[in-house]
């Protein structure tokens, strides 16, 4: 880990953010407009997410052609592609999270970063969440 | 235009964890493996999390951030962020991992995940504000 990884892991992180306060998926308010496709949906964000996929698959495809990073750190990416029972139930629980509250992690980050106390209920709730997980492994 | 500037900066914040530490954008695995292991190392997922916290302070320096007020309660914001947190981690995955990284490199699973997501988020959300 040399101090070139940190320092693009920093900003990578940095600009994440940016995005998601530029586009104002950062806020739950605007996130729930998006939900509401039979009112006055706000579709906008949609825009954002096409974008973000576009901009990213030409990064895979760049990286797809190297055997290290550019700074020569291994490439980790997953490589499970089983569809399991698992997938669908978590995909189902994360979506009603996501659905009643409109906030997930990165902007729960941003949140917590721009000291609004909403934040800290919802990592009270998604620490706990995230490790739940071990518990079931253990009986499979 | 604003959409737009934020899909651009979220891509770009994609691809420079993935071409420079070979890593996937995806929070929930980054802040599930930070919690295992917090301190053992000063990991890259530190650092990110630290530029992800930091984002609010720095851009309030050029540019106003919107404020708002966030209607959910308590009891309901840490019952979601639970759903949540198991959610991601039984799927592998949240928004930036499935939907903006898994999307673009064109996985079945992260495909799969994210019409799943967004169909439930969106009949969540209208069943919940009938009126």
């Amino acid at each position: 880990m040399t101090l070139s990884t940190k320092i693009s892991a920093l900003l990578s992180g940095l600009i994440f953010g940016f995005g998601l306060l530029i586009s104002g998926f950062f806020n739950p308010n605007s996130v729930l407009a998006f939900f509401d496709i039979f009112g006055n949906w706000a579709q906008g964000l949609m825009i954002t997410f096409i974008l973000s996929i576009a901009i990213s698959a030409l990064a895979f495809i760049y990286i797809g052609h190297r055997s290290k990073s550019i700074l020569g750190e291994k490439i980790i990416l997953p490589e499970k592609n089983i569809i399991s029972q698992k997938l669908f139930l978590g995909a189902c629980l994360f979506g009603i999270g996501w659905g009643l509250i409109g906030l997930c992690p990165g902007p729960a980050l941003v949140l917590l970063g721009n000291f609004n106390v909403e934040a800290i209920y919802f990592f009270v709730g998604f620490i706990p969440g995230i490790f739940l997980n071990n518990l079931f492994n253990r009986n499979y | 235009m604003h959409y737009i500037l934020g899909g651009i900066a979220i891509g770009s914040a994609v691809s420079i964890l993935l071409i420079f530490n070979g890593r996937i954008l995806g929070i929930s695995g980054i802040i599930r493996g930070f919690l295992k292991n917090p301190f053992a190392e000063m990991s890259w997922r530190l650092f990110f999390i630290l530029g992800l916290i930091l984002s609010p302070t720095l851009y309030s320096k050029f540019f106003e951030i919107q404020t708002f007020e966030i209607l959910s309660s308590p009891l309901k914001l840490i019952l979601s962020g639970f759903l949540i947190g198991l959610g991601a981690s039984l799927s592998n995955g949240c928004t930036s991992g499935h939907s903006v990284c898994g999307v673009s490199r064109l996985s079945k699973r992260s495909i799969i995940a994210t019409v799943i997501m967004m169909l439930a988020a969106f009949i969540t959300f209208n069943l919940t504000n009938l009126t």
